[in-house]
C-alpha cells in the first residue's frame, strides 16, 4: 500500500515534467495547427544546451533557465522563420498541410544525427550538482527533490503561459490567429510574425522543461525520441491546444507509468498508454479538456 | 512572323500543312513514348542477368519493395487525403500470419499471404472506422498509436492462443525447404520477379481505382469533403474501402518480407521508421498520382542506401543528415512532390526529341 502511495506521488510529479515537455506541443499545435514532430528534437537541443550551461558555468541547474530560454526561442522563431513558413506560403489555403509533419521530421532527423555526430552517442548526466539523487521523507515515502522542484516548475509555467495568452496584447494576437488567421490578417496582425513568436514561444517553454530534466535525466542524441510520442499522446488525452489539458495528460501517462509495473509487467504499461489513447480518441476526440468545435 | 501581304496568304494556305505537322510531330511523340517505356520494359525483365553482385540486387529489391508499399499506401494516404503514419503495422500482420502459419502448421506462405492480408483488412476496420472522419493530425497520430501499441504487445506476447510469437526475439524461418511452393528461394532473382509481379498488380489495380467511381468519390472527398457529401458521395464509404484494399496488399508485401529476410521482429516490422518512411517516399514523389510512389522510391531509396554505404563507418548519422536535408529541401521547393516537376521536364525532353526528328527528316 505505501509502495502505491510512493508510486503515485511520484508518478504525478513525473507526469507534470511530462505535461511540461508536451506543453510547447500544444502551444505550436494550437496556434499553427501543425503537428511538430521535431518537438522532441528540440527538447534533445535544450537539454544539451542545459546540460552544457550547468557544466561549463557550475551553476544551479535552474540558473541555466536564463541562458536556454531565450536562446531556445531565438532557435525556434528562426526555425519557424527560415524552415516552415515557406510552407505555409505556398499552401497558404491549405489548413493542416500535411507537408509540414515531412519538413518537421526532415529537422528531427537533421538535428539529432548532427548531435551524434557532434556529440558522440554517450549518455550524459550532471556530475555533482545540487539536486542529483536528493530525496524527501516522509514517514515511510520518498519523493525525489529534483522531480519535485520540475512539478512545481511545470504547474508554474503552464500558470504564466495561460496568462500571457489570456491578458497581454501578444497573447490575443496570437490567440487570433490560431481561430482565424485570415480575419486576424485583415485585422493588422502580421500572421507570419506571429507564427514564428508561437513556435519560439513553444520552443522556449521546451527550454524550461528540458531544465527541470537535465538535474535527473540522462542526456544523449536520441532522447527526444522518449518524449516524441509520448507528447502527441499527452496533448491528445488532454485536448489538443489546451493548457491545462497537457499537464493533467501528462499526469495521467505519468501515474499510469509509474503505478502500472505494481500490477503487470513494466512492459505493458506502455500498451496501457496507447490504448487509453485510441480510447480517448474514439470517444471524445477533442479530449479531456480540448475545444469541441474544432475537430 | 507577322501576316502581312504575302505573308498572310501563305498563313491561310499553310493551315493544313501546320495541322499534318502537329499531327507529324504528334505521331513522332507517341513513338519515342513507347521506345522508351518498350526499353524500361526490357530494362527491368533483364536487371538480375545485368546485375551479378547480389548486394545490388538485394538494394533493387527493397526499392521495389518501398514503391510497392507507397502505392499501396496512396490508395488510402494518397487518394482519400489522409496520412497513415502506421501502415508498418499492416506489413507486421501480413509477415507474422504467414510464418506463424508456414512454421506451426506447414501452410504454404502463398495461402498464408491472403489469410494476412484478409486479418489486416480487420485490423484496418478497427483503427480505419472510428478514425477515418477526423481530421488530418487526428488521424496521423491514431495510426500511430495503433501501430506502436500493436509492436509493443506483439513484445511483449510470447504465445498468442496456440500461436508462438516469441515476443521482442521473433521468429526465424529456417531457409529448408527451398523452392517456389514455398516462397523460399536461395537465389535473390525469384524474389526480384515476385517484387516486380506484386509491383505491377498493385499499379494496375491503382490505375483501375484511380479512373474508376471510387476514385472520383475519394478525390472528391480528400479535396472537398463537405463539397463532395453535399453532392451526395459517401465519403466515409469510399474511404474505407480505400482502406480495406490499401491494407490487404500492405499486408501481402509483408509476407514477401518475412520470405526475403527469414526473419521477422516487431522492430523490424512494425517498425515507425517503415511507417513513415512510406509516407516520405508518397509525399516526395507525388501523392495521389500513380506514379509518384514509384519515383519516390526510386530517388529517395537510394539517397538512404548510398549515403549509408559511403558515410556509415566515417560518419554515423550522417546518411540520416542527407536524407532530412533532402525531405526539406523537396518539401520546401516541391510540396506536391517531385512528380510534376519530373513529367515536366520528360515531356519537354520528348518535345525537343521530337522536333529534331521532324527536322531530321526534313533534311
Amino acid at each position: 500500500m505505501i509502495y502505491l502511495i510512493e508510486d503515485t506521488i511520484n508518478g504525478i510529479l513525473m507526469g507534470s515534467i511530462y505535461g511540461l515537455t508536451a506543453l510547447g506541443l500544444t502551444i505550436i499545435f494550437g496556434v499553427l495547427k501543425v503537428v511538430n514532430f521535431a518537438h522532441g528534437t528540440l527538447l534533445m537541443v535544450s537539454m544539451y544546451a542545459a546540460y552544457w550551461t550547468v557544466t561549463l558555468s557550475g551553476f544551479h541547474p535552474y540558473l541555466a533557465l536564463i541562458i536556454v530560454v531565450p536562446v531556445m526561442y531565438v532557435f525556434g522563431y528562426y526555425l519557424q522563420d527560415i524552415v516552415i513558413k515557406p510552407i505555409f506560403k505556398a499552401e497558404k489555403n491549405v489548413r493542416e498541410p500535411s507537408t509540414v509533419i515531412i519538413v518537421t521530421t526532415g529537422v528531427w532527423y537533421v538535428l539529432d544525427n548532427l548531435t551524434l555526430m557532434i556529440f558522440g552517442p554517450q549518455y550524459r548526466s550532471l556530475p555533482d550538482n545540487s539536486l542529483q539523487g536528493k530525496m524527501i521523507e516522509l514517514g515511510d515515502i520518498f519523493i525525489s527533490v529534483p522531480k519535485l522542484w520540475g512539478a512545481v516548475t511545470a504547474v508554474a509555467t503552464a500558470y504564466a503561459v495561460y496568462y500571457f495568452f489570456q491578458k497581454t496584447r501578444t497573447g490575443r494576437a496570437i490567440r487570433a490567429c490560431s481561430l482565424d488567421r485570415d480575419a486576424a490578417s485583415l485585422s493588422g496582425i502580421n500572421q507570419y510574425k506571429i507564427y514564428n513568436m508561437a513556435f519560439g514561444l513553444g520552443t522556449a517553454v521546451t527550454g524550461i522543461a528540458a531544465v527541470t530534466l537535465v538535474p535527473f535525466y540522462n542526456t544523449f542524441p536520441s532522447v527526444g525520441v522518449l518524449f516524441d510520442i509520448k507528447g502527441f499522446i499527452i496533448v491528445v488525452l488532454g485536448g489538443l491546444g489546451s493548457i491545462p489539458g497537457a499537464i493533467i495528460g501528462g499526469i495521467i501517462v505519468g501515474v499510469i507509468e509509474s503505478v502500472g509495473p505494481q500490477f503487470m509487467t513494466a512492459t505493458w504499461t506502455e500498451a496501457i498508454v496507447y490504448g487509453l489513447f485510441l480510447l480517448v480518441l474514439f470517444v471524445k476526440p477533442s479530449g479531456l479538456f480540448g475545444v469541441k468545435y474544432d475537430w | 512572323m507577322t501576316g502581312t501581304g504575302e505573308n498572310s496568304a501563305l498563313y491561310e494556305t499553310d493551315a493544313a500543312f501546320l495541322d499534318r505537322s502537329a499531327l507529324a510531330r504528334q505521331v513522332v511523340k507517341d513513338t519515342i513514348n513507347k521506345v522508351l517505356l518498350g526499353a524500361v520494359v526490357i530494362l527491368v525483365l533483364a536487371l538480375p542477368a545485368l546485375i551479378s553482385s547480389p548486394t545490388w540486387l538485394h538494394i533493387i529489391v527493397l526499392i521495389f519493395f518501398y514503391a510497392y508499399l507507397t502505392t499501396s499506401w496512396n490508395m488510402v494516404g494518397g487518394f482519400a487525403g489522409v496520412l497513415p503514419l502506421g501502415h508498418a503495422v499492416f506489413l507486421g500482420i501480413g509477415a507474422y500470419t504467414s510464418t506463424v502459419l508456414s512454421l506451426q502448421y506447414g501452410i504454404s506462405p502463398w495461402l498464408g499471404m491472403f489469410i494476412g492480408g484478409l486479418l489486416a483488412v480487420a485490423a484496418g476496420m478497427v483503427i480505419g472506422l472510428p478514425t477515418l472522419k477526423m481530421r488530418g493530425a487526428y488521424f496521423a497520430l491514431a495510426t500511430i498509436a495503433f501501430a506502436e501499441g500493436l509492436r509493443v504487445m506483439v513484445e511483449n506476447i510470447e504465445y498468442l492462443g496456440p500461436f508462438k510469437l516469441n515476443g521482442p526475439r521473433g521468429l526465424q524461418i529456417p531457409p529448408l525447404n527451398i523452392g517456389w511452393a514455398n516462397f523460399m528461394f536461395s537465389s535473390k532473382v525469384p524474389y526480384y520477379y515476385i517484387i516486380l509481379g506484386l509491383l505491377l498488380i498493385i499499379l494496375l489495380l491503382t490505375w483501375a481505382v484511380s479512373r474508376s467511381k471510387l476514385g472520383y468519390y475519394l478525390t472528391a472527398g480528400g479535396e472537398e469533403p463537405e463539397a463532395a457529401q453535399a453532392l451526395g458521395v459517401n465519403v466515409s464509404r469510399a474511404k474505407v474501402i480505400a482502406m480495406a484494399l490499401s491494407c490487404f496488399f500492405t499486408a501481402l508485401a509483408g509476407t514477401f518480407y518475412a520470405q526475403f529476410s527469414l526473419f521477422i521482429h516487431p522492430k523490424s516490422t512494425i517498425s515507425l521508421d517503415i511507417s513513415f518512411e512510406i509516407a516520405f517516399i508518397a509525399l516526395i514523389g507525388g501523392r495521389g498520382s500513380i506514379a509518384g510512389p514509384v519515383l519516390g522510391a526510386l530517388l529517395l531509396r537510394p539517397v538512404s542506401d548510398l549515403s549509408r554505404i559511403y558515410f556509415g563507418d566515417i560518419l554515423p548519422g550522417m546518411h540520416l543528415v542527407i536524407y532530412g536535408v533532402v525531405l526539406i529541401l523537396v518539401m520546401i521547393y516541391q510540396p506536391r512532390g517531385l512528380q510534376e516537376p519530373l513529367t515536366r521536364i520528360y515531356d519537354r525532353v520528348v518535345n525537343r526529341m521530337a522536333d529534331g526528328f521532324i527536322k531530321g527528316g526534313d533534311k
